[in-house]
């Protein structure tokens, strides 16, 4: 039984939607548990699954899963903590972490060299996302944090996939501009001529 | 290695143990299922308070009278899509509202922001899409970041604060506000919207982009004037 289903028998019978819970509420709260620390993030996750069950009759069943939805929710309740997420984001600037070299790792089968640039780069990214336009930021957190595919942040923020790609690719060139108009760790330059 | 990988990096570390938080929000949100739900307000409530009401009716009329802005409708029927292009609204606090229908006359919406005070370049362009090492991407045709050293950008908050509000949504409806107070002196603003062109993506579909450039430096790719 899909999501739009399990969300669609919930409002003859509202127990239903503990399913959708079970699906989604662990993948949710360490996002949110991302976004906003672990003081929060019980807080916001239960605000954003009881925003989802208060208004199940705004899910649109077209879309067959409820994970962008739950994540658009999650965005707008994460929303009201800016400033914590941006104090969070300072504080990344200095922390020391090896989730940076490890994705450089994982996507790239990246040499010790490369590791260790990624890490260099840390402070100046946190710089960045927290620098952002917050609809911006929202976007890239969802691509980049929350794991959405273009068509999934698009229904999360309710836009179009064209605008998810116009915006991710402002994103990209002001990175790629911010860190000295090349990427230093890829080694080659997109041309967009 | 795209930038966007970079910034999946820098996500914190996932706490060890989530079991215990999530069972108190399943605890909280089956407490939640389980209310009765809560009751509709009585259709009495608006008959019993036409005093208030009727006070309410006036502060709003009088609201409207002092917040009623010019709206000066620009562009003409454009190749996109027919009717007014676009329409700015100069609000009481200072802001400036643009609201986009079509990618057309960016020449025109551009005269009529400086008209208004704001040094604006303005740019409407359509997609292009390009492969690049087997997987194709989508970009706005013509960059503007390849004109050079005119297009250097003031960092995020200074963006946030002279757009204070940009609205890209799937209902068509696409505005952004200007703050023309926030600019910068010496500065310039780029406005870049996208229309969804002839290349098999869905039609009608725009998305602003808001830049505050460091100077006024024309670039390359919007009107000289």
């Amino acid at each position: 039984m899909d999501d739009a289903e399990v969300i669609e028998l919930s409002r003859r019978d509202p127990e239903r939607f503990t399913a959708v819970f079970d699906r989604y509420g662990d993948e949710i709260l360490r996002y949110v548990h991302a976004r906003l620390g672990p003081e929060l993030a019980q807080d916001v996750t239960a605000e954003t699954f009881l925003a989802a069950f208060r208004h199940r009759d705004r899910f649109d069943p077209s879309f067959g899963s409820a994970r962008p939805w739950l994540y658009g929710i999650a965005a707008r309740q994460i929303g009201k903590h800016r400033r914590t997420e941006i104090r969070r984001l300072r504080l990344l600037r200095s922390a020391a972490g090896p989730a940076l070299a490890e994705a450089v790792a994982a996507d790239f089968s990246a040499r010790a060299a490369e590791r260790v640039a990624a890490e260099g780069l840390r402070p100046r990214l946190a710089q960045l996302l927290a620098a952002m336009q917050p609809q911006d930021r929202e976007l890239l957190l969802l691509v980049a944090w929350g794991g959405l595919s273009y068509e999934e942040a698009a229904a999360a923020t309710n836009t179009t996939v064209a605008a998810v790609k116009a915006r991710l690719h402002r994103i990209r060139v002001r990175t790629r501009s911010e860190l000295g108009g090349v990427n230093p760790l890829a080694g080659e330059e997109i041309s967009l001529g | 290695m795209d930038e966007i990988t970079l910034f999946r990096g820098l996500r914190p570390q996932d706490p060890p143990d989530t079991d215990q938080m999530r069972a108190a929000v399943r605890q909280r949100l089956a407490g939640e299922i389980g209310r009765p739900a809560r009751r509709a307000p009585r259709p009495g409530w608006f008959r019993r308070r036409p005093l208030l009401l009727a006070t309410a009716a006036v502060a709003v009329a009088a609201c409207a009278a002092i917040v009623v802005p010019a709206v000066l409708p620009g562009g003409g029927a454009g190749p996109l899509t027919s009717g007014a292009a676009w329409a700015v609204e100069r609000h009481d606090d200072g802001t400036i509202e643009v609201s986009i229908s079509q990618a057309y006359d960016a020449a025109g919406l551009q005269r009529r922001l400086r008209a208004d005070g704001v040094l604006a370049y303005v740019r409407f362009s359509r997609w292009i899409f390009r492969s690049s090492n087997g997987s194709v991407t989508s970009y706005p045709a013509e960059e503007c970041g390849q004109a050079g050293p005119s297009r250097v950008h003031l960092p995020g908050n200074v963006t946030a604060a002279v757009f204070p509000f940009v609205k890209n949504t799937t209902d068509f409806s696409y505005a952004f506000n200007i703050r023309p107070s926030a600019i910068p002196k010496g500065a310039a603003v780029l406005i870049e919207v996208t229309a969804n062109g002839p290349t098999g993506q869905a039609p009608g579909g725009f998305d602003i982009g808001t830049e505050v450039l460091a100077n006024d430096l024309p670039p390359a790719c919007t009107p000289a004037h």
